[in-house]
């Protein structure tokens, strides 16, 4: 039995936006993501999520890099105080629409969660894993977010 | 959609405006440079699979099945 990765890259390209909020950015995590899991193909435990272990693996390489500007930088209080430095036309292409500019706009932690359970269709429990927090704290992340963009897209909703 | 553990909110019409953002994705090229690593990958958890085998002595017990 073979894995087919390639199916996953849609996915994997979806929550690293979610993160890094910048296409190229983006795209060096999900090829991070790749290495790592690679280097740690051991430790995947067959029959379980194999997606919902790419996002952790993913969101830890985030952090971790995260952690590496904010040592690099002065002044650098963490990752997201980056972002305004991101040229608009490098920002996730389809920022235009008012969905994309919601999502821009809530907190890190919020647009996470919804992309995982809303967009991507993962469990609330797997979720949880992901962002290693209790399911609770996901279900009301979620329902925070949605109530944002709902309130942002009811006109068109 | 998220099937939930204890019942989750249903709203259709968002999910379906946000599950767009992963149609957008899919539409996408996958470089070369992905398509490799995808490859390395699935060797590598094949690598895996095979040791896992062979210390087992055949029976693949790891894992919580899904």
């Amino acid at each position: 039995m073979s894995d087919d990765i390639l199916r996953h890259i849609p996915a994997l390209r979806a929550y690293s936006r979610a993160l890094c909020r910048s296409v190229p950015d983006a795209e060096d995590l999900v090829q991070e993501t790749l290495l790592r899991a690679i280097e740690n193909a051991h430790r995947y435990q067959p029959g379980t999520n194999m997606r919902a272990w790419l996002f952790t693996i993913m969101r830890n390489r985030f952090f971790t890099n995260c952690q590496k500007s904010a040592r690099e930088r002065t002044g650098a209080a963490d990752c997201i105080s980056l972002v305004p430095q991101v040229k608009p036309e490098q920002e996730w292409h389809l920022q235009a629409t008012e969905m994309r500019a919601a999502l821009q706009e809530m907190p890190r932690h919020y647009r996470e969660a919804i992309i995982l359970v809303g967009a991507l269709g993962e469990s609330y429990l797997d979720a949880a894993r992901i962002l290693d927090c209790d399911i609770g704290t996901i279900k009301s992340r979620v329902n925070r977010a949605r109530s944002m963009l709902r309130r942002v897209l009811e006109p068109a909703l | 959609m998220a099937n939930g553990e204890s019942g989750p909110v249903v709203d259709p019409e968002l999910d379906k405006a946000l599950s767009e953002l992963l149609a957008q994705t899919e539409k996408e090229p996958i470089s070369p440079r992905l398509r490799a690593l995808a490859k390395r990958l699935e060797t590598a958890l094949e690598e895996a699979r095979h040791r896992r085998r062979g210390e087992s002595g055949g029976g693949d017990t790891a894992g919580n099945r899904r």
